[in-house]
C-alpha cells in the first residue's frame, strides 16, 4: 500500500490547508448549499429531490476538479483519474437525480431520513471536531462538502434521504473511493482522517441491507 | 575505489549558498572531505557511492516552506560531497522540487542528475522527458532510466536516440521491492545499457546470487534503492544495540552501517537513500568515510542483521 502513497503524512496535511486557503470562501458556498440541502428536506417535493440531486452532484463535480485535478495532482498522479471519476459521479448524480428525478424524497419522519440527517451533520462536524481534539491545525480539517471524504459521506447521507432501492448503484464510487481513503490514512498513520471514510463505510453496508432485505 | 576531494572554491560556494538559506550548522571541512567514489564501468567516470533518492522526502508541492527545507537538506548533500541525485515523474511533484532546489543552490557542478521515463505509452515519453528537462532545469541529463521496466523496448529506444544526440549521458533501466528481477537479467544480458537500478540491502540480498554478478560480467553500473526498506529497517535495526565490532567497518552508527554494507559490494556503484532531514543526511553522506568492510566483514554485518 505505501507504494501507492508518493508524499509524507504531514505533507499530505498540509495540502488541505493550502486547498482550503486557494479555495476560501468556497467552504461558505458548500455550507450554504448544506443549508438549502436541509430546506429541500423539509419541502420533500418533486423539486426539491431534484435540487438536492443537483448539489450533491456538484459537490461532487467541484471536489473532482478544485481538490483533485488542481490541487492533489501535484503530489500524487492518481489524482487526476480520480477526479475524472469524481466528475463523472458528479455527472451520474445531475443526470439520475436532477434530471430524470429519480430522488424521491422520504416524506415524515422515519429512521431513514433521521440517519441521513445525522450523516449530513457528521459531514459538517466530525472532522473540525476530531482536529480540534486532536490537536491539529484546524486549517487542515476536511472542509464540508468541498473534500472527498466529506461528499462521499453526504452522498450516502442523501441516500438514506430518498425513496427506494433504485438510487443504489450511485454508492459504487463513493464506497470504493472511502475504502481506498480509508486504506491510506491507516497506513498514514492519520487516525483523524480515518473516521469519515470508515462511517462512510459503515453506512453504506447498513443502507445496502436495509432496502434490500425483503 | 578512490579518494575524492571537494574543492575548496566549490566548498565555499556551497557553504555560502546554505548560510544564505540559514542552515546554519553547516559542516566544516572537518566533517571529512575525503570519500569514497566508484568507477561506471562503461566510461571509468567516478562519483560519489552514496547519492540521494527523492521518493516521498521530496514531494512536497508547492508549499514553499517545505520546498526551503528541502533545499537545506541538498545544500549539506552537496557540501557533503553530494553527487547523484535520482528522481523519476512518478514521485509527484519531486522533480519540479529539486529543480527549485538546485537553482536555489545554483546548479553545484558536482550534481549527477538521474531520473526516469515511466509511462506506458511510446509517444508520451518524449514529452515526459521534455517536462523533466524544464523540472529539473537541466539540458542534458547524467543518466535516465526506464521506470520499472514500463514500456521499456520503446523507451530505450528513444533513450539511445537522445544519447546520440548528446542530451543524455547514459542509459538505464530499474526495477525495485524485488520485482521483475527476471525481466531485468534478459535485458541486462541482451541489451546496450550503462545502469541498472535494483534493490539491494542487508536484508535484502537477492540482488547477490544473479543481477550484481550479472552487471560486474556485464560492466553496468548498479544503483541500489531502498537502502533502508523506506524507514522499515532503519527503524527495526535501532532497536538494537550496534555491535562493537562495527567500528572495525568504520561504522559509527546504524545509517553507517547499513550504508556501508551495501557500497562496499564490489559490483555496487552507489546507493540512494532518501531523507528530508538535514541532520540524517549528514549520518548518511559520512557512510562514504572511513574504513570499508571487506568480504568476511559483510558476510559478519548480514549474518547479524538476519539475526535480529
Amino acid at each position: 500500500m505505501d507504494r501507492l502513497i508518493p508524499f509524507s503524512p504531514d505533507v499530505y496535511v498540509g495540502m488541505f490547508g493550502r486547498y482550503n486557503e486557494t479555495y476560501w470562501p468556497a467552504l461558505l458556498v458548500a455550507v450554504a448549499l448544506g443549508g438549502v440541502m436541509l430546506y429541500c428536506l423539509k419541502r420533500a417535493d418533486r423539486i426539491a429531490g431534484r435540487v438536492l440531486a443537483l448539489i450533491v452532484g456538484a459537490f461532487w463535480m467541484w471536489t473532482g476538479w478544485a481538490f483533485h485535478i488542481e490541487t492533489y495532482a501535484d503530489l500524487n498522479w492518481a489524482a487526476v483519474p480520480f477526479g475524472v471519476l469524481f466528475i463523472a459521479q458528479g455527472l451520474a448524480s445531475v443526470l439520475w437525480g436532477g434530471l430524470l428525478g429519480r430522488f424521491e424524497i422520504i416524506a415524515g419522519r422515519t429512521r431513514s431520513l433521521e440517519i441521513g440527517v445525522v450523516l449530513l451533520f457528521a459531514a459538517f462536524t466530525l472532522h473540525p471536531l476530531l482536529t480540534f481534539f486532536m490537536h491539529m491545525p484546524i486549517e487542515t480539517t476536511h472542509g464540508f462538502a468541498i473534500t472527498p471524504a466529506t461528499v462521499a459521506l453526504i452522498s450516502v447521507a442523501v441516500l438514506f434521504m430518498v425513496y427506494g432501492r433504485a438510487s443504489l448503484w450511485l454508492l459504487v464510487w463513493p464506497m470504493l473511493w472511502s475504502a481506498w481513503d480509508l486504506a491510506s490514512a491507516a497506513t498514514m498513520g492519520l487516525w483523524r482522517d480515518a473516521a469519515l471514510p470508515a462511517l462512510t463505510l459503515a453506512a453504506s453496508v447498513f443502507l445496502i441491507l436495509s432496502r434490500t432485505r425483503r | 575505489m578512490s579518494r575524492f576531494h571537494i574543492d575548496r572554491r566549490r566548498f565555499m560556494s556551497l557553504a555560502a549558498a546554505g548560510a544564505v538559506l540559514g542552515s546554519g550548522g553547516l559542516p566544516t571541512l572537518a566533517a571529512g572531505p575525503d570519500m569514497l567514489t566508484k568507477p561506471i564501468p562503461r566510461t571509468g567516470e567516478r562519483i560519489p557511492a552514496i547519492g540521494m533518492g527523492t521518493w516521498i522526502t521530496f514531494n512536497v508541492g508547492e508549499d514553499r516552506r517545505l520546498r526551503d527545507a528541502r533545499t537545506k537538506v541538498l545544500a549539506r548533500f552537496f557540501v557533503m560531497g553530494g553527487g547523484m541525485i535520482d528522481s523519476s515523474p512518478m514521485y509527484g511533484s519531486s522533480e519540479e522540487v529539486v529543480g527549485y532546489a538546485l537553482e536555489q543552490l545554483s546548479f553545484p557542478d558536482t550534481l549527477f542528475s538521474a531520473t526516469k521515463v515511466w509511462t506506458p505509452s511510446t509517444l508520451h515519453g518524449p514529452e515526459q522527458i521534455e517536462s523533466a528537462r524544464r523540472f529539473w532545469g537541466v539540458q542534458r541529463f547524467d543518466l535516465y532510466q526506464v521506470h520499472n521496466l514500463l514500456n521499456w523496448e520503446a523507451h530505450l529506444e528513444t533513450l539511445r536516440a537522445e544519447k546520440a544526440a548528446g542530451r543524455i549521458r547514459y542509459i538505464g533501466i530499474t526495477t525495485s521491492h524485488g520485482m521483475r528481477h527476471g525481466g531485468m537479467e534478459n535485458i541486462m544480458k541482451t541489451q546496450d545499457i550503462d545502469f541498472v537500478q535494483l534493490t539491494y540491502n542487508a536484508a535484502d540480498r537477492e540482488a547477490e546470487d544473479r543481477l550484481l554478478p550479472l552487471a560486474a560480467e556485464r560492466g553496468i553500473a548498479v544503483i541500489c534503492n531502498r537502502p533502508y526498506r523506506r524507514k522499515q529497517l532503519i527503524d527495526f535495526v535501532q532497536d538494537h544495540p550496534l555491535p562493537a565490532w562495527a567500528a572495525d567497518a568504520g561504522a559509527a552508527n546504524w545509517p553507517e552501517f547499513l550504508l556501508k554494507f551495501i557500497i562496499s559490494h564490489p559490483a555496487v556503484t552507489c546507493t540512494i537513500p532518501a531523507t528530508s532531514s538535514v541532520e540524517h543526511m549528514s549520518e548518511n553522506m559520512n557512510a562514504m568515510r572511513g574504513p570499508m568492510p571487506d568480504q568476511k566483514m559483510r558476510r559478519r554485518m548480514a549474518e547479524h542483521v538476519a539475526g535480529l
